[in-house]
């Protein structure tokens, strides 16, 4: 076939991205998609070609179908000559699976590391079989130094790990996705110059639908009809096969008899093969094989390797088979791989050649083996498969099932599949299997939160019956787990004392460790801090032998109630040995939480630019757990410090987005309040309505407290007395503590007392109000947290300067210690309310001085530096009387001289009114 | 029992039990410590502070040379304010009884503020120091929390005057 027709545009984005490449500028990963038979391989030669007139160097690997495929097979061909490199994609998993998961990731940016800095080229083909870690990989390798990554796939048989992959590839801008459609009118009459009548053109368009390959085997079939030179007829002649599979099949029968076994022998094979694995099934020499590949030039292509020139026709061909010969030949190769005689795995072949017990049963035990190869891969996908395959090939009430539906659970569980993981465990428990099998079922999936959760109570309700202590410890344990997400909150509680009880009874670690997850979210709320404080400290207690991330959950729970509590001091500590075991584990999760942790103590210290370096770091890691909370999480965070600094709007439309994407009470109010203080009350009105019918029920977990102390200031402020009263009520016992969740603080934004007294001030009980501000500025002063302390204090003064000459004083000398802090912070908004009760603060003091009027006119003359013949003379007075006039005002002011009563003027806006 | 910390003014008040007058080291000004039988009478005074006596405790050592007065800002929420009491009385309390030179240890608790007050006394400012270093390096007892004892937040010395 002729070189690429049409793909002008194509061409010049390959050339595009191979300048980009040469230059060793920023990488990019190159997506060419489309479906089966548009040439997107066609399109990658050239782009190869077109790498080579660079100099520079190209490795290919490609995915193939068979079950039996290696994880992270297209790498492992790419990276052929480099065997050293090739070594480092096989990791040590003896080790705790989370962290060989760490591991492996450091693994592959080592590796990526390694083959970037110079222009290359690799590429990927037939990503639409690649198995999750080659997919992994590939999404590490987007904006490596002069690496250029050319991936195909067929993009309607996307499945949904190579969806999400593309997702996240296109987020980088320097990622292209080149999709190709059918040829055009013009490309196929291109096509069709020389080969044939031009007139067959449009028909050809047709009835291929534009698609290169098929348009490729059309013509091919007219050719051989002998049709092709005459002129074209008005539709398709009768006789000559229109479909893939009839062109093909036309072809083969076309062929001698020995060529054409050799055609199938070979797709039985695989994609391609070799003369002496050919020459094993067909039962000739190697030579008389490679004489009948060459007569078969139409469909195969021999280099060494004997191969079909495109997928699509191998499996054509593959369909023309017949049944006996296809069990023969998969069973002949299944033994030559296994007994050594042939490379590869013998998985495929077996699954295709069942015929009775034996042979099921030797099914069943390729895929156990080459699961087996795959989990020590770490490709937990291609394990599950492999599992699930297996189980397939067995009759549906065969116990040997239901073992290996439970590995395939696992394995999906640990590929990240919770809901294929749970259908497993679901399918198990149908089949009525022993009270061990149970258990595992119900404890298979774990620490998932959401729509699985019910789901795994009814397991557990399950398992329950007929396990032993232990097993029994442990489903109680997981019970409580999940109906903590389930149920309302209080209803956990008694299922949550009940698991750690018998955990504690049987002293095993696992049901302990999570009999403690399970007491800790039923216990998130404030009032019981302490308790909390004590189970994490029993957790981490526990050690790593319970769960490998105990201790992540035991400095995070102390971590939140330090925070409650203000003790800054142990907030460090933790804070520390957060650092260390995130270092250690290298867990990516556990060092999301420590940047995380850092962030929100930066914003409650003040230090406003190092909490956003935090955050960044922790929105970092958080993207590299593919986890969509870390993005979530830091939208509240981010809106709460730019509303600080008076940046408010650049956050108003990811405060949107959140609201839409999780529609859960505690965001209502938070972002409501943000939405309340950046100045529009229409939109917090719009959030607090929408609130305001869950308030009565709330649960009182680790969310209630930022719910309702947000919930109170947004209701007193939009007038809803009732409910601001009702929660203010609630919210009076939390008064010494610190604005931190139960449950994962996001941000602490200081002491409770504050919105306390927020919702006071605007339900006018001054004095309360009063108090509530004091008790803020005391608390958040004690713990360093100066922001907020100075928004207490403007507050404070806020209420004060309604008062009393005593108390617009003192609103003068707080407001103004708070804009010194506000304007060292860098907090615009305060600072704007500082200055405004300062100004207020001025005209009350001059109102309060009882000048009168004619006094009034003398001091602004007497201001501007007059002599008192000049203001009698303008007053039309006598000196003498002016004279009077301005000893009563230097006493009234309390000022020694003209000066000081100068500057009083100046100070207090004297004239300016 | 109760307590008023004041401003020193010679005469010790009306209705006291004891008063026991401090000059605050390197300073000028004096503060004076009441004890009171009846909360109205420690709460006359309506510019200076009053405290309940949760404790007083007595130590080994002599008459006090040296007071230690340690704040405890707050307002402190209930756990820490038990964890605190517990503190006191099962660890730190008779710990004290056999430290050398620490004299007595009134602890002191304002309930509209919420915040502390410790005035330990001693010998000198040596025993003091002495004192806080073993208090400090205390092993903490079965169920106490570090979390749950955040420590003073100023500690200021004064020289015993008048008692």
């Amino acid at each position: 076939m002729p070189g690429v027709i049409g793909r002008a545009t194509e061409l010049t984005r390959v050339d595009a991205a191979l300048a980009a490449a040469a230059a060793a500028g920023r990488g990019a990963v190159l997506l060419i998609a489309g479906p089966a038979g548009i040439g997107k391989t066609r399109l990658v030669d050239s782009l190869v070609t077109r790498a080579a007139e660079r100099a520079i160097p190209v490795a290919r690997g490609n995915c193939v179908p068979d079950e039996g495929a290696p994880a992270l097979w297209p790498w492992w061909q790419a990276l052929a000559d480099r065997p050293e490199l090739a070594a480092r994609l096989d990791l040590d998993t003896d080790a705790d699976p989370g962290l060989s998961v760490a591991a492996r990731l450091r693994a592959f940016d080592s590796l990526l590391r390694e083959l970037s800095g110079q222009a290359r080229v690799i590429v990927l083909e037939d990503l639409h079989w690649a198995d999750e870690s080659t997919l992994a990989l590939l999404r590490l390798a987007v904006g490596r130094p002069g690496l250029l990554v050319a991936a195909t796939y067929r993009d309607d048989e996307q499945g949904p790990a190579l969806r999400a992959a593309v997702e996240h590839l296109r987020r980088d801008a320097s990622t292209a996705l080149l999709t190709l459609g059918p040829w055009g009118d013009a490309e196929v009459a291109e096509f069709v110059a020389g080969q044939a009548d031009p007139s067959w053109a449009a028909l050809l368009r047709r009835v291929s639908g534009g698609n290169p390959l098929y348009a490729g085997e059309l013509l091919t079939a007219l050719t051989a009809a002998g049709l092709g030179r005459s002129p074209a007829t008005a539709r398709w002649p009768l006789g000559v096969p229109e479909q893939l599979r009839g062109i093909v099949a036309a072809r083969l029968d076309s062929l001698p008899p020995a060529a054409a076994r050799v055609a199938r022998a070979c797709a039985v094979i695989g994609v391609d093969s070799t003369a002496e694995e050919i020459a094993m099934l067909v039962g000739e020499s190697p030579d008389a094989v490679r004489a009948g590949a060459d007569d078969a030039r139409g469909l195969l292509r021999q280099d060494g390797r004997i191969a079909f020139g495109h997928m699509l026709v191998r499996d054509a061909v593959y369909g023309c088979v017949s049944t006996s010969d296809r069990l023969r030949w998969h069973r002949k190769l299944a033994e030559a791989v296994e007994s050594g005689a042939l490379p590869g795995e013998s998985v495929t072949h077996r699954l295709r050649s069942i015929t009775d017990a034996e042979s099921r049963s030797a099914a069943v035990r390729a895929c156990r083996d080459a699961a087996g190869k795959a989990l020590s891969r770490l490709a937990y996908d291609r394990a599950a498969e492999l599992y699930d395959a297996a189980a397939g090939v067995l009759r549906v009430d065969d116990p040997d099932r239901v073992d290996l539906l439970l590995d395939a659970a696992e394995m999906w569980y640990r590929a990240g599949r919770a809901d294929d993981a749970v259908d497993r465990c679901e399918a198990v428990a149908s089949l009525d299997p022993a009270p061990d099998r149970l258990v595992r079922a119900a404890l298979t999936v774990r620490g998932i939160n959401g729509a699985v959760s019910s789901r795994l109570v009814l397991l557990c309700d399950r398992a329950l019956s007929g396990a032993d202590d232990v097993g029994r410890a442990r489903v109680l344990a997981q019970r409580a787990i999940a109906l903590a997400d389930v149920v309302h909150h209080d209803q956990a509680e008694e299922p949550s004392r009940e698991a750690l009880e018998l955990a504690e009874r049987t002293g095993d670690p696992l049901a302990l460790a999570d009999a403690l997850r399970a007491r800790q979210q039923v216990l998130s709320g404030p009032w019981f801090v302490a308790e909390r404080l004590e189970l994490a400290r029993r957790m981490l207690a526990l050690g790593p032998k319970a769960l490998l991330d105990g201790e992540l959950w035991g400095r995070v729970w102390r971590i939140d109630a330090a925070l409650q509590l203000g003790s800054m001091a142990a907030l460090d500590d933790e804070l520390a040995m957060l650092k260390l075991y995130a270092d250690r584990v290298g867990l990516p999760n556990a060092l999301w939480h420590y940047h995380r942790m850092c962030a929100v103590r930066s914003v409650l210290l003040g230090a406003f630019d190092l909490a956003d370096e935090q955050a960044d770091q922790a929105l970092a890691m958080g993207r590299q757990l593919s986890d969509p909370s870390a993005e979530g999480l830091d939208i509240p965070f981010r809106a709460e410090l730019r509303l600080l600094q008076g940046r408010a709007a650049e956050k108003l439309d990811a405060v949107s987005e959140l609201v839409s994407l999780a529609p859960m009470p505690v965001v209502y109010a938070q972002m409501g309040r943000f939405l309340l203080d950046s100045g529009d009350p229409d939109g917090a009105l719009a959030l607090f309505e929408r609130l305001r019918p869950s308030l009565p029920d709330l649960p009182r977990d680790g969310r209630w407290l930022p719910t309702v102390a947000s919930g109170a200031v947004l209701a007193a402020h939009l007038g809803d007395a009732d409910t601001a009263r009702r929660c203010y009520e609630e919210l009076l016992p939390t008064a010494q503590y610190y604005q931190a969740a139960g449950s994962g603080t996001v941000i602490c934004v200081g002491s409770v007392s504050r919105p306390l007294g927020r919702v006071a001030a605007a339900l006018g009980w001054r004095d309360e109000a009063i108090r509530h501000f004091e008790n803020a500025i005391a608390m958040d002063d004690r713990i360093g947290a100066l922001p907020f302390r100075a928004e207490a204090e403007v507050a404070l003064a806020e209420v004060l300067v309604g008062g009393g000459r005593a108390e617009i004083a003192r609103a003068g000398r707080i407001a103004r210690q708070a804009a010194v802090t506000a304007r060292r912070l860098g907090m615009p908004p305060t600072v704007a309310r500082a200055d405004a009760v300062l100004a207020e603060v001025r005209r009350a003091q001059h109102d309060a001085v009882p000048l009168t009027a004619r006094e009034r006119e003398v001091l602004t003359l007497l201001a501007v530096g007059a002599p008192n013949r000049t203001i009698a003379d303008k007053l039309v007075l006598s000196e003498r009387t002016v004279e009077t006039h301005v000893s009563n005002v230097l006493a009234k002011l309390g000022v020694a001289n003209r000066a000081q009563a100068a500057t009083w003027a100046v100070e207090n806006g004297h004239g300016t009114a | 029992m109760y307590a008023r910390i004041h401003k020193s003014t010679g005469a010790p008040p009306d209705g006291a039990r004891e008063a026991h007058t401090y000059r605050r080291l390197a300073a000028d000004d004096e503060l004076m410590v009441s004890l009171f039988d009846t909360r109205e009478d420690a709460a006359a005074d309506p510019t200076a502070e009053w405290y309940e006596v949760e404790s007083d405790h007595p130590g080994a050592g002599s008459p006090a040379g040296v007071a230690a007065f340690l704040y405890f800002d707050g307002p402190i929420s209930d756990e820490v304010h038990q964890a605190a009491e517990r503190a006191h009385r099962e660890r730190i309390a008779p710990a004290m009884r056999t430290q050398p030179g620490v004299s007595r240890a009134l602890v002191l608790w304002q309930p509209q503020r919420r915040t502390a007050l410790v005035v330990s006394t001693a010998d000198s400012v040596e025993s003091i120091e002495a004192g806080q270093r073993a208090v400090a390096t205390m092993e903490l007892l079965p169920g106490e929390d570090a979390a749950l004892l955040p420590g003073p937040d100023r500690v200021e010395l004064f020289w015993a005057v008048a008692s």
